[in-house]
């Protein structure tokens, strides 16, 4: 599993068969890098890389958390850390059977917080959101975390693996929006701070193989400090 | 107003967690009330300026450029140098500053940093003075934000009086027929007024010291101190549509004549 | 052979000592600080981000705008804060050379602005920041072809120089700024101020072809560096 880093430029494979993706581009039989990242080989056509910088490149069926920036006729605009604002209609937040249009924008406001996903996106028109699912909707308290997008696979892990040991050792719920956002459902601030520091080691190491463990050590380091 | 903002939002949810942790007596980053976040500056390093030094205030970045010309002297002032004061927000220091002329806040800024150089002196203005009514030299003081964490005002009086206390000039001498003649010798700034800027913003019930940016953005308003030689008051400002108590000016007031000391300190000793 | 010397004692090739760092800003998007000699400079990048008003943004790609500009003490003589022709020059050609190398497809209807502030200027001032303008796009990740380096080159009393500071500028009598992508070999900004032959045109190009490629091993070095400070801590280099 040895990842290299590569720039704009790297020479990555060679072959007619490979296929350019959203962070390479091609020349001739040539696949080059276009961004900073991570890459690693793999079996697939499409080469790729984990890019370490940058902002939410949308896909259909992420969850993201969006900050409510403003109020149109029928929808609201959400800032999603991308280079869009999403739009969520109302009908899409329609939760309970018998919701009113009139009741919605009491419901969510300016600067509030959502959980939602992404129903439909391409490249030309903004993002469309949904928060009508289970699990889904305005988040009412917690902190938010800021986090590259590109490393949030490396905050969930394999599995989940990352993401469940971090939230079984500190007790708490967490919400990962794939946009790089991330939400801490507690008022406990020693906790909060402390989960500012997991992610902050995240973003810093995200390339530096062993990262499990480490943030393990930090986890047990700082939770033994306060009990 | 344009009808958009690329802007910083602070989500409901974070106001909602600031101002709860200001009830149990706590910020964000575990400052105390009266606490300044880290002060580094770093000066002399823009060779083209007589004086300069850039300052970082926690994550606020402010650099202060000093420069002195020879210029003609106000009709009624004709013994003294002159004084400008510019102040800038380019929008590399946040994707709420649009490009273009400075805006009100920006100008505000220059102002209240102006006030504070002015009365008292920050130099004596007599001493920049080299043919009376005809020529003087003009001090330039240009304040430019590079990125903005909140309070900028404080980052910039701290950048202005570290770049003043380093900043040389070019003598010039007058000849007998009144020519004026540049020398080789540089000579310092003589600075005999000493001015600290304090700004506090009033959140809720609560009266805090240099606002990051959240605290800044949420606050009802802000009230700029600025405290001259230690003891003296050298302006004040309010700016924001809240109100204050007279309990909360005095407290302010209180605070700005303790901490003075402190500030005056980080910047005599980043300098020598 | 005359007995020409550049008065900091450089050979005619010779670069200055560059000096570079990424991620200098924290509310930028990308920003990076870069030093030739005396001449320094802060490029920032915000985007790719929403453009306004909406309906006129690009349909299918993104827009690049620039603003080069210069500190009012960034200067001997004091100059104004307002934009002058020759920053607004500058700020095009700077963004044409950057039109060249970002994939803007990617991105439809929305802009990537580009901010560079001029903090002390002793020549080569929009090379310099096409330099840190490169390192601050890929510290805001955006995707791009190659990299771009540029370098100043000119001549001055009959020599060839390259890397010209603010007086060598003044005198020169030609100054001609070039900047590329290197790996791909191909020029995106030329201009030149003077008068040269042809002969004279050739040699300066394949001088700054030269210098280029110098100053682009150091932009990679300092975009690995910026990552390997952590690498070494864990002892995994």
């Amino acid at each position: 599993m040895k990842r290299e880093i590569v720039l704009p430029s790297t020479l990555l494979e060679t072959g007619d068969d490979l296929k350019p993706g959203l962070t390479t581009y091609k020349i001739g039989p040539n696949i080059f890098s276009g961004i900073l990242g991570l890459y690693e080989k793999t079996d697939s056509k499409e080469i790729n890389v984990i890019p370490l910088k940058g902002k939410y490149y949308p896909s259909i069926g992420d969850r993201v958390v969006g900050i409510v920036t403003k109020f149109q006729v029928f929808s609201w605009n959400v800032d999603i850390n991308s280079f869009h604002e999403a739009i969520l209609p109302f009908s899409n937040a329609i939760k309970k059977e018998r919701q009113f249009y009139s009741d919605l924008n009491k419901l969510i406001s300016i600067n509030d917080v959502i959980y939602a996903e992404i129903i439909s996106f391409d490249r030309f028109s903004p993002p469309t959101l949904s928060i009508k699912k289970k699990g889904l909707g305005k988040i009412t308290e917690g902190y938010i975390y800021e986090i590259t997008p590109g490393k949030i696979p490396r905050l969930i892990g394999k599995n989940q693996s990352m993401i469940n040991m971090i939230k079984q050792m500190l007790g708490i719920r967490i919400i990962v929006g794939k946009n790089g956002r991330v939400v801490a459902l507690t008022q406990d601030f020693n906790k909060i701070e402390i989960l500012g520091e997991v992610i902050q080691k995240i973003e810093n190491e995200s390339h530096v193989p062993g990262l499990t463990d480490r943030i393990k050590n930090l986890l047990e380091s700082k939770l033994n400090k306060t009990s | 107003m344009s009808d958009f903002k690329y802007g910083v939002f602070i989500p409901k949810i974070k106001q909602k967690l600031i101002l709860n942790l200001l009830n149990n007596k706590k910020r964000v980053d575990n400052r105390d009330f009266i606490e300044y976040r880290k002060i580094k500056i770093k000066y002399g390093h823009i060779p083209n300026a007589d004086g300069c030094a850039e300052v970082q205030l926690g994550n606020t970045i402010v650099i202060a450029g000093v420069k002195l010309d020879l210029t003609n002297p106000y009709p009624s002032e004709p013994d003294r140098g002159t004084l400008i004061v510019n102040a800038e927000f380019p929008p590399v220091a946040s994707p709420d500053f649009e490009p273009g002329p400075p805006d009100e806040n920006a100008i505000e800024l220059a102002r209240i940093i102006d006030r504070g150089l002015r009365k008292p002196e920050v130099v004596d203005f007599k001493k920049l003075c080299i043919v009376p009514g005809k020529k003087v030299y003009g001090l330039w003081i240009d304040i430019y934000a590079l990125n903005h964490d909140g309070n900028l005002i404080d980052a910039a009086g701290i950048a202005t009086m570290a770049a003043l206390l380093t900043a040389k000039y070019t003598k010039v001498d007058v000849s007998p027929t009144g020519e004026i003649i540049k020398t080789n010798e540089r000579l310092p700034l003589e600075v005999i007024n000493f001015p600290v800027y304090i700004t506090h913003v009033k959140i809720g019930e609560h009266l805090i010291i240099d606002p990051n940016l959240e605290e800044e953005m949420i606050a009802d308003c802000k009230l700029t101190t600025i405290i001259s030689n230690g003891n003296l008051i050298g302006g004040i400002q309010k700016s924001g549509s809240g109100a204050l108590s007279i309990e909360d000016i005095n407290q302010a007031l209180e605070n700005s004549l303790k901490i003075y000391p402190r500030i005056k300190e980080i910047i005599t000793s980043s300098v020598k | 052979m005359s007995q020409f010397k550049r008065s900091d004692g450089r050979a005619n090739d010779e670069l200055r000592p560059i000096k570079a760092e990424m991620h200098v800003l924290k509310n930028a998007d990308g920003s990076a600080y870069f030093e030739m000699g005396n001449t320094k400079v802060i490029a920032a990048v915000y985007g790719p981000r929403e453009y306004y008003p909406k309906q006129l943004a690009l349909p299918q790609e993104s827009m690049v705008r620039v603003r080069y500009h210069m500190i009012p003490f960034s200067v001997k003589e004091r100059k104004s804060p307002a934009l002058t022709r020759r920053e607004i020059e500058i700020s095009k050609v700077i963004k044409e050379a950057f039109g060249g190398c970002i994939k803007k497809d990617l991105f439809p209807r929305s802009t990537i602005d580009v901010y560079i502030e001029v903090l002390n200027a002793d020549g080569s001032t929009r090379v310099a920041s096409i330099n840190a303008v490169s390192l601050a796009l890929v510290d805001a990740g955006i995707f791009l072809y190659d990299l771009v380096a540029a370098v100043s080159v000119g001549k001055i009393h009959d020599q060839l120089i390259v890397d010209l500071t603010g007086d060598e500028d003044q005198n020169s009598e030609a100054d001609m700024p070039i900047a590329m992508m290197p790996s791909l070999n191909k020029i995106l900004l030329l201009q030149m101020d003077g008068t040269l032959t042809v002969e004279e045109f050739s040699n300066l190009m394949k001088m700054g072809i030269q210098a280029i490629k110098k100053i682009y091993e150091i932009q990679k070095e300092t975009i690995r560096s910026s990552l390997e400070s952590v690498l070494k801590m864990y002892g995994q280099t």
